[in-house]
């Protein structure tokens, strides 16, 4: 296993006219699961394809376990990667898609055997191996994509949307066992995802990525608690957020409608965006701030339900146990300590004290 | 009732179009006094085989057919194994760039053969290669290249391009990536062009008349204009006719054997599948 660090790396294609990636720094530490979420076109793909050596930069250096891979061919960089599609070869049965990369390797016939079997056994497909691609299911198509590249033991995985092609039930069973087996071998794990619940529940560390930059990097939870801009907040959580404009002056808040206002800790003056997350806000006066809505739609997800209320001008979800009385009017509450204020314009998130 | 009506139609114009044909088939049977037998009797009253042995014993057709296979046979190979390394590189190529050069390729498509007749005749002389196997075969790669290219590029265009870059990193080298991906997955494809070109060679008349004048190098369609009988007034159709059924026959035996591949390396990408 080897760490990846990727110096000032710019990417565009059609002469400059899209840029995919703008001065990417990152640095991916040994046997470590990390996810690189983002929406489409934000570069996520890319960055992947500049790795495995499928993309040249522009500029900067890509260096694997230490080497500088810039100049090396995609086969010599020992990484192996799953593709959204699969990429197996039509032609060829399940044991020779799994094997090739090895026999071109030159390896002798009794040991690619071996390992294929192996793989096989691990991924529990010995049936599977006389046929051709066209006979398997979309799981356990996806299954010899990462055999082909497991039974290489490359230093690097790198792994493009692999479940979205899955039907939702067959995708959470291998979400789960991905993320078992990686562990298992404690592999370093590039994973390229738009799912956000995907991204949080597998990986060890998360890349958001916008418009070709990194946004944030950091543990899963920490940047679900602690955003450090607005894109970030709404792309993060199960539940989008709820967002209020609004202005903040002499440590209080008022929304645009003034039909939200309450003290805070912030210095900042000025055109603001409040976010308060579905699941921080409460049904009842049970926090702090209270707000008085209209219930206008609730979205039952089986145990618990997503309530639209509207305050003003504003229209917020609140995340309720769904067990609650709900009536025409009810009162919804949350703790402002776990209110995020963002910069109108720049959406750069602000911090309590005073701003630099 | 309408059923019938579209079928006697249908057969109308089967005929019409099989008639000289299926002529030709006949008159070739014929023994040599029956052909020009008045009132005209389109069956023979007694099939003969004179007039094929006649092509075979009396003229060099055997030779001819030869030249043909060689000629034909080298260009077929000689175009598919240029157009898909080019048809590979234009898909591995920017699409701005790959789709300029397939508008230059229809573009010299489009130039009529004939016109080409006295150049090539010209550079062939200045190469030495008139009479010369390979002074035709050339020109005859060079008019089918543009079509070949083009259907292999249609046909390499549908495969995923991750399966390129799969084999990539799998260790595969370029060339290995075309003969052991590319090619065997697009076998369709590689049949029609293959046929279409061979027809192509196996039929054309003026670039062969031109360019292998001496009779040992006549190709067929040249041999069997240059039939002539004894005298100048003479034309014997007996042979010309052997000899047009012996030469199609395989073309349409070849089409046949290829038919559905060829109708689905024509159809292929229409629609979405």
């Amino acid at each position: 296993m080897a760490e990846v660090e990727l110096k000032n790396i710019r990417k565009s294609f059609s002469r400059g006219a899209f840029v995919a990636l703008r001065d990417i720094n990152l640095r991916i530490p040994e046997g470590m699961f990390v996810t690189v979420l983002g929406p489409s076109g934000c570069g996520k793909t890319t960055l992947l394809r500049v790795v495995a050596g499928l993309e040249e930069p522009d500029g900067g250096e890509i260096f694997i376990g230490g080497r500088k891979v810039n100049q090396v061919p995609p086969s010599k960089r020992n990484v192996a990667m799953v593709f959204q599609n699969y990429a197996l070869y039509p032609h060829k049965k399940v044991a020779d898609n799994i094997g090739i990369g090895m026999r071109l390797r030159g390896y002798p016939k009794e040991e690619v055997h071996r390992k294929v079997e192996n793989v096989a056994q691990m991924l529990k497909m010995d049936g599977l191996m006389g046929r051709y691609p066209k006979q398997l299911s979309g799981g356990q198509q996806q299954r010899v994509a990462l055999a082909r590249a497991l039974v290489r033991e490359p230093e690097v995985f790198l792994l493009d949307e692999p479940l979205s092609n899955l039907d939702a039930q067959v995708r959470d069973t291998t979400r789960t066992e991905l993320k078992k087996l990686f562990k298992g071998i404690k592999a370093t794990v590039v994973y390229v995802t738009h799912d956000q619940t995907e991204a949080m529940m597998m990986s060890d560390l998360l890349v958001v990525m916008q418009d070709g930059a990194i946004r944030q990097i950091g543990a899963p939870g920490s940047i679900y608690r602690e955003p450090v801009h607005l894109f970030v907040a709404q792309f993060i959580g199960a539940y989008r957020i709820n967002l209020v404009a609004g202005l903040l002056t002499e440590h209080r808040f008022i929304s645009d409608d003034q039909a939200i206002t309450f003290d805070v800790k912030m210095d900042y003056q000025g055109k603001v965006l409040m976010g308060i997350r579905p699941e921080h806000l409460n049904v009842g006066a049970v926090e702090e701030v209270c707000l008085k809505g209209e219930v206008i739609l609730v979205e039952s997800l089986g145990g618990s339900d997503l309530i639209s209320l509207k305050v003003g001008q504003n229209e917020l979800r609140a995340l309720s146990g769904g067990t609650g009385e709900l009536h025409l009017l009810t009162t919804a509450s949350f703790s402002p300590a776990k209110a995020f204020f963002f910069e109108a314009k720049s959406g750069v998130r602000l911090r309590s004290g005073p701003q630099i | 009732m309408k059923r019938a009506v579209i079928y006697f139609l249908l057969g109308l114009v089967f005929v019409y179009c099989l008639f000289p044909f299926l002529w030709t088939i006949l008159t070739a049977l014929k023994p040599q006094e029956e052909v020009f037998k008045l009132p005209i009797r389109y069956l023979p009253e007694r099939i003969s085989l004179e007039n094929l042995k006649s092509v075979f014993y009396k003229r060099p057709f055997a030779r001819y057919i030869l030249n043909s296979l060689l000629v034909a046979g080298g260009a077929t190979l000689f175009t598919l194994w240029a157009a898909s390394l080019i048809a590979f590189h234009l898909r591995k190529m920017e699409i701005e760039r790959s789709l300029k050069i397939q508008r230059w390729l229809l573009i010299m498509a489009i130039v009529p053969p004939a016109l080409l007749v006295i150049p090539v005749f010209m550079a062939m002389k200045k190469l030495e290669l008139v009479n010369h196997y390979l002074g035709l075969i050339l020109p005859y790669v060079a008019l089918n290249l543009p079509f070949a290219i083009w259907m292999l590029h249609a046909a390499f265009r549908q495969l995923p391009k991750e399966l390129d870059e799969a084999a990539m990193l799998d260790g595969f080298s370029s060339l290995r990536i075309l003969l052991g991906i590319i090619l065997p997955l697009s076998r369709p494809a590689l049949a029609v062009a293959a046929v279409l070109v061979f027809i192509f060679c196996w039929n054309e008349f003026i670039l062969a008349l031109t360019l292998m004048p001496s009779q040992m190098r006549y190709t067929v369609p040249v041999g069997i204009a240059m039939l002539s009988g004894t005298s100048v007034y003479e034309i014997p159709w007996g042979e010309i006719n052997a000899a047009v059924a012996l030469t199609t026959v395989p073309v349409i035996l070849l089409m046949g054997l290829f038919q559905r591949w060829i109708m689905e390396g024509l159809t292929r990408g229409a629609v979405k599948g």
